[in-house]
């Protein structure tokens, strides 16, 4: 019983990393209820993809995730160069996402991930994503970043 | 030098961050700035990821060296305080005053901390908005995904 009490009150995410772990699984797996489930179930989460507009809002996040894995995302993530900020309720990740098809890379991508603990779980409430250079996320002459 | 100002708000950072932006400043820019090890500037332009305080002043250099001249008019805007951080997200919408017709819209999350020094620019993410075809997720996003097919 006790055992049981235990596992019904532990958080979906007791983590940051926990929250984004799961996306990132969520994302290679093409699971869409896993998606959403780390997603917060609220109206103000913001979702940019990769060169897409500014999604506003559950429905049109959600919509976006089923547009992409009904598509058949083959999609692998290899995540490097994180840096974290965290406060008790609000978590900042920028992450550089080195994506793979078939174990090739085919791209690099930014994101800043932002996590909110709700009382019961950390849940995403924002992710924009943008291309990177392809030999790497960070700057890496100066010079040339314009 | 004038004594650095100090924030009492996000939105007053994000006041001055725009103004410095729009006039080139860089003092005034550095001054929107945590000093912090973490902080990270992606411009939307060349789309690397700047981290720290001496390559997001290297950053802005080189974006004031290009003789921008623009106004930026934001948009969409939401915003987020939990303690001791902001998240503003929206749309820039950028100008060249003395090209009008030269328009461009650019997606951003600003995100702020609060430092002993008042409210500080902690994270700043830029990238192009979309082109008018494309709607949600991109058309291959899934199947035959390639980034730098955006620039």
């Amino acid at each position: 019983m006790r055992a049981a009490l235990e596992m019904s009150s532990k958080p979906p995410f007791a983590t940051p990393q926990a929250a984004e772990q799961a996306f990132y699984v969520a994302f290679e797996q093409n699971d869409l209820d896993a998606m959403l489930e780390v997603w917060a179930p609220i109206d103000s989460v913001l979702c940019i993809h990769p060169g897409g507009e500014r999604l506003h809002g559950l429905q049109a996040v959600a919509e976006s995730w089923r547009q992409i894995f009904g598509a058949g995302s083959t999609l692998s993530f290899e995540l490097t160069l994180d840096q974290y900020t965290h406060t008790p309720d609000l978590a900042v990740h920028s992450v550089q996402e080195r994506i793979l098809v078939a174990g090739s890379l085919r791209g690099v991508v930014l994101a800043t991930n932002v996590y909110e603990w709700l009382g019961d779980s950390w849940r995403m409430v924002s992710h924009h994503a943008s291309p990177a250079p392809r030999e790497s996320g960070d700057v890496a002459v100066p010079s040339q970043v314009h | 030098m004038d004594r650095e100002p100090v924030f009492a708000s996000p939105d007053e950072v994000e006041a001055a961050y725009y103004d410095a932006f729009q006039r080139a400043d860089i003092d005034a820019m550095m001054a929107v700035w945590s000093e912090a090890d973490h902080i990270v500037c992606v411009h939307p332009v060349g789309g690397y990821r700047l981290c720290g305080w001496r390559q997001v002043l290297e950053g802005w250099i080189n974006v004031f060296a290009r003789e921008l001249d623009v106004l930026i008019r934001l948009s969409d805007v939401t915003k987020t305080l939990n303690g001791s951080l902001a998240i503003h997200s929206g749309l820039e919408n950028i100008v060249r005053s003395k090209q009008p017709e030269v328009r461009g819209q650019v997606v951003f999350t600003n995100i702020y901390e609060r430092t002993e020094a008042g409210w500080k620019m902690m994270l700043h993410h830029a990238s192009p908005g979309p082109r008018p075809d494309v709607i949600g997720a991109p058309a291959g996003f899934a199947t035959d995904y390639d980034p730098n097919q955006f620039h």
